[in-house]
C-alpha cells in the first residue's frame, strides 16, 4: 500500500472540493467535478483548500524535493534542495500548527545522529496519536461528502509517525520499542496502508522471536493473501531467524524463494545497496514488485550488516552474498539484461533497460563482479 | 588457564585412583607433593601431551609481555610468530596424545579464522562432548529446582582441590568444574559462546551458556559474563535480572556495562544514565575503556583472570561486547554526552599515561 504524498494531496483536495459544491445544482456540481483533475493539476490557487491542507500540499512538494529528487540530486544541489524543502516544511507548520508530517520532517532535517529524531519522535507519540485518532472521530460523526475517505485520511499522519518511530526504533537498536510501537500501529492501521508488518517482522528477527514472527504472520495474513506474491520482508525475516539458529538448510530454502521470486533477486542479495529512508514515509512502490525487494534488502541492513565484519559486510550479508546460487542468479540475471539490451537495440534500441528503479544499477554492478 | 594447577590435579587425581582408597587428608598430602614436582608425576600420554601445551602457552603469555611497546606492525609480526609457536606446540601436543581436546582447541583459536569458520569449528568440538555435558546441566537444573530457589549459587564452590571419589566424571558431581577431565570439553563451549557474539547467534549462546552455569555452577570460565552481553543483546531483562540474583550481585565490568547497555536499549534512560554512572565508578578505567576502545587478543584458550571491576575486565567486557555494542549506534555518543564520563576517561588516561 505505502503512502503515496502527491496522490493523497488529491485526494484531500478532492475532498475539500465536493465539500464545496454540497448545496449545488447537481448539473452544475457534475461540470465542476469533470473541471476538478485539470485544476488540481494545474495547481489553482482557486481551488477550495483549509488551511490543513495548503499545509499538506506544501508537505507533499517536500516529499517530492527530498524523496523523489534528493537521491538523484548532484552535490552542488543537495544544500538547495533541503533548504527548499524546510523552508517548505516551516510554511507548512505556520499555516496549520497540528501538521505533524511537516513537524516530522523538518526535525529529520534538523537533528544528526539516530537518536535525537528517535527522542523527538518518542516524546511526541501520543499526543500525535491522541489529535489523529480525534480527527479520525471527528471525521467520521461528521456530514462531509464522504466521511471514511476524511476519517482515513486525518489519521494517516499519526500512522507514518507511529510508522517512522518503528523504524527509528529498529535502527537505533530498540527492538522491544519497535515491537511495541509496530503493534500499535497495527493496532490502529485498520486498512492496512502502514505496512507495519515490515518493519515488525524485522524487529523480531533482531529478537530471533520464530514464535513472535508466527503471529504476525497469522495477523497479518489476510493483508498478505490479497497483495498475491511474495513477501520479501517476512521471507528476509525468516531467514534470519534461521540463520541465528543455525538451520541453515531453512535459511538457503528462504534465499532460494527469493530468487525464484524475482527476476533480479540475485543482484539485489549480492548488492544490498542502502537507500536513504523516506522523509515522508518509505518509499510508494508497486507492491511486491522487485522494487519491495529492493526496499526491503535496504531496510534489512540492520540485519545483514550485523557481526563481526568480515569480507567488508555482517555476518548474515556476508553469508548470503557468498551462497553459490546468488552467485549463479547474478551471472544468469547479467547474460539475460545483456541479451535483453542486444534484442532492443536490434529492434531500434527502445528503452534502455532503467525501468527496474533502483535495482538497474545493483544488476550492472553484480554482473560487472561475475 | 591455570594451566599448571590443573596439571597437577590431573596427576594427583590419577595417582590417588591408581593408589586406591585414599583418606581426604591423604589426598591433600598427595596434592601437596605433586605439586612441588609435577613433572616427575607426568606419566600418561595425556598428561605429557597437556603439561606440553601448559609450557607453550606460558611461553605464549611470557612472550607477550612486552607487545605493548611496539607499533602496529610489529606487534602483528610479533604476534604471528607466537601464535606460529603455539601451533607447533599443539602440533607436539597431539602427536603424544591425539584426544588432547585443549590443544585442539587452541590449534582452531590461532588459525586466524573468519569469525563464521571459528564457529563452526569450535561447535564441531563441542559436540564431541555435548552429551556429558547435558547429563551434568540436567543434574545441575534438578539441584536446583529440588532447592527451589532462584537465589544465589555460592560463588566459589569450585574447588580445586577435590578428591577424585567426589568428583568422579559423573552428572552426579555437584560442579563439572571439579571433574578436572570435563575442563577441556567446558572450556570449548565457552569459546563457542563467546563465538556466538561475534557471529549474531545469541540465542544459541544463551542456550551454550546456560548449559554450562548448569552443569558448572562455580562459572570459573564467567559463562555468565558472556550470558550477560546476551541478555542485553536480545533485551532480556527478566534473564538478566534472574542471572544477577543467581551470582548474588557480585558486580563486574560485564554486568555493569552490559546493564546499563540493556536499559538503554529498553529505552528507560534515567535508570540507564544511573547504570552508566554505576559502571563508570565502579570499574577501573571503564569509562576509558568504552570511549577508548582498544584491541583485545583471542583468549587462549579462556578468559584471562583479572580481579573484579579492574581495568582489565573492563577492557574485556567493552571488547567482547562489541558487536553488541555498536548494534546500537549512538549508545557510546549517548555515554560519552553523560555528565563525567569524559572527565573521567580522561583521569584515568592521565593517571596511565594513557594517550587522550
Amino acid at each position: 500500500m505505502a503512502f503515496d504524498p502527491r496522490y493523497e494531496d488529491y485526494l484531500r483536495s478532492g475532498i475539500a472540493f465536493a465539500r464545496s459544491l454540497e448545496g449545488a445544482d447537481p448539473f452544475g456540481a457534475a461540470r465542476a467535478a469533470m473541471g476538478f483533475r485539470r485544476r488540481f493539476e494545474r495547481q489553482d490557487d482557486d481551488l477550495p483548500a483549509t488551511d490543513a491542507d495548503r499545509a499538506f500540499h506544501l508537505v507533499a512538494r517536500a516529499a517530492e524535493l527530498l524523496d523523489y529528487e534528493l537521491p538523484f540530486a548532484g552535490d552542488d544541489e543537495v544544500a538547495r534542495i533541503r533548504d527548499d524543502a524546510s523552508e517548505m516544511l516551516s510554511e507548512a507548520i505556520s499555516l496549520d500548527g497540528s501538521c505533524y508530517d511537516a513537524i516530522r520532517m523538518r526535525d529529520l532535517l534538523r537533528s544528526d545522529g539516530f537518536d535525537a529524531h528517535y527522542r523527538f519522535l518518542s516524546d511526541g507519540v501520543d499526543e500525535v496519536v491522541a489529535r489523529g485518532t480525534e480527527a479520525r472521530d471527528r471525521a467520521l460523526a461528521g456530514q462531509g461528502p464522504d466521511p471514511r475517505l476524511a476519517a482515513d485520511l486525518a489519521m494517516r499522519p499519526c500512522l507514518r509517525w507511529l510508522a517512522e518511530l518503528a523504524t527509528r526504533s529498529l535502527v537505533c537498536g530498540r527492538y522491544r520499542r519497535s515491537v511495541e510501537v509496530s503493534r500499535r500501529l497495527l493496532a490502529l492501521d485498520e486498512a492496512g496502508v502502514a505496512d507495519a508488518g515490515f518493519t515488525y517482522a524485522f524487529a523480531l528477527a533482531k529478537l530471533e522471536d520464530d514464535h513472535g514472527l508466527d503471529r504476525l504472520a497469522e495477523a497479518t495474513r489476510d493483508a498478505t493473501r490479497q497483495r498475491g506474491g511474495t513477501d520479501p520482508w517476512m521471507l528476509i525475516a525468516r531467514m534470519a531467524c534461521a540463520h541465528a539458529r543455525l538451520d541453515m538448510q531453512e535459511a538457503r530454502r528462504l534465499a532460494g524463494v527469493l530468487l525464484g521470486a524475482y527476476p533480479h533477486a540475485g543482484s539485489i542479495l549480492m548488492g544490498q545497496d542502502e537507500l536513504s529512508d523516506g522523509a515522508f514515509a518509505r518509499l510508494a512502490v508497486d507492491p511486491w514488485q522487485e522494487d519491495e525487494l529492493v526496499l526491503a534488502v535496504s531496510e534489512a541492513a540492520v540485519l545483514l550488516q550485523e557481526g563481526r565484519e568480515y569480507e567488508c559486510r555482517g555476518t548474515l550479508g556476508a553469508w548470503v552474498a557468498g551462497l553459490p546460487e546468488v552467485e549463479r542468479a547474478v551471472a544468469r540475471e547479467a547474460a539475460e539484461d545483456s541479451g535483453a539490451e542486444g534484442g532492443r537495440a536490434r529492434r531500434g534500441g527502445r528503452g534502455s533497460g532503467g525501468d527496474r528503479g533502483s535495482g538497474g544499477t545493483d544488476a550492472a554492478e553484480g554482473g560487472e563482479r561475475a | 588457564m591455570r594451566g599448571r594447577e590443573e596439571l597437577v590435579l590431573r596427576c594427583a587425581q590419577r595417582r590417588a585412583k591408581e593408589l586406591g582408597g585414599l583418606s581426604k587428608e591423604g589426598y591433600q598430602e598427595l596434592l601437596l607433593a605433586v605439586r612441588s614436582d609435577v613433572d616427575s608425576f607426568v606419566s600418561t600420554a595425556s598428561e605429557r601431551a597437556f603439561a606440553r601445551l601448559v609450557s607453550a602457552l606460558e611461553r605464549y603469555e611470557a612472550d607477550g609481555e612486552d607487545d605493548d611497546l611496539l607499533d602496529d606492525d610489529e606487534y602483528l609480526k610479533a604476534r604471528k610468530r607466537r601464535f606460529d609457536a603455539l601451533e607447533l606446540a599443539c602440533k607436539a601436543a597431539l602427536e603424544e596424545d591425539p584426544g588432547c581436546l585443549d590443544a585442539r582447541l587452541v590449534r582452531v583459536l590461532v588459525a586466524d579464522m573468519d569469525a563464521p569458520e571459528l564457529l563452526d569449528a569450535l561447535l564441531k568440538l563441542d559436540a564431541e562432548n555435548a552429551e556429558r555435558i547435558r547429563e551434568h546441566a540436567e543434574a545441575g537444573r534438578a539441584r536446583r529446582a529440588a532447592r527451589g530457589s532462584e537465589g544465589p549459587e555460592g560463588v566459589g564452590v569450585g574447588t580445586e582441590g577435590v578428591a577424585p571419589d567426589e568428583a568422579e566424571g559423573d552428572a552426579g558431581a555437584p560442579d563439572a568444574w571439579d571433574d578436572v577431565g570435563l575442563r577441556p570439553a567446558l572450556r570449548v563451549r565457552d569459546a563457542a559462546a563467546r563465538a556466538c557474539i561475534n557471529t549474531t547467534h545469541f540465542r544459541l549462546a544463551r542456550d551454550l551458556c546456560s548449559t554450562l552455569l548448569d552443569a558448572a555452577p562455580s562459572d570459573c570460565l564467567g559463562a555468565r559474563h558472556t550470558l550477560e552481553i546476551v541478555c542485553a543483546r536480545l533485551e532480556d531483562e527478566p534473564a538478566f535480572d534472574k542471572l544477577q540474583a543467581r551470582f548474588s550481585h557480585a558486580g563486574s565490568a560485564w554486568s555493569h556495562l552490559m546493564h546499563a547497555l540493556l536499559l538503554y536499549k529498553l529505552d528507560r534512560m534515567g535508570a540507564a544514565r544511573r547504570a552508566l554512572q554505576g559502571y563508570s565508578t565502579l570499574c577501573e578505567g571503564g569509562a576509558f575503556a568504552l570511549l577508548r576502545p582498544a584491541f583485545v587478543d583471542s583468549y587462549l584458550p579462556d578468559r584471562p583472570e583479572a580481579a573484579p571491576n579492574s581495568f582489565a575486565e573492563s577492557m574485556m567486557a567493552v571488547a567482547e561486547a562489541d558487536p553488541v555494542i555498536v548494534d546500537a549506534p549512538d549508545f557510546v555518543a549517548w555515554a560519552q554526552s553523560q555528565p563525567g564520563i569524559v572527565e573521567s576517561a580522561r583521569r584515568f588516561a592521565d593517571e596511565r599515561g594513557y594517550d587522550w
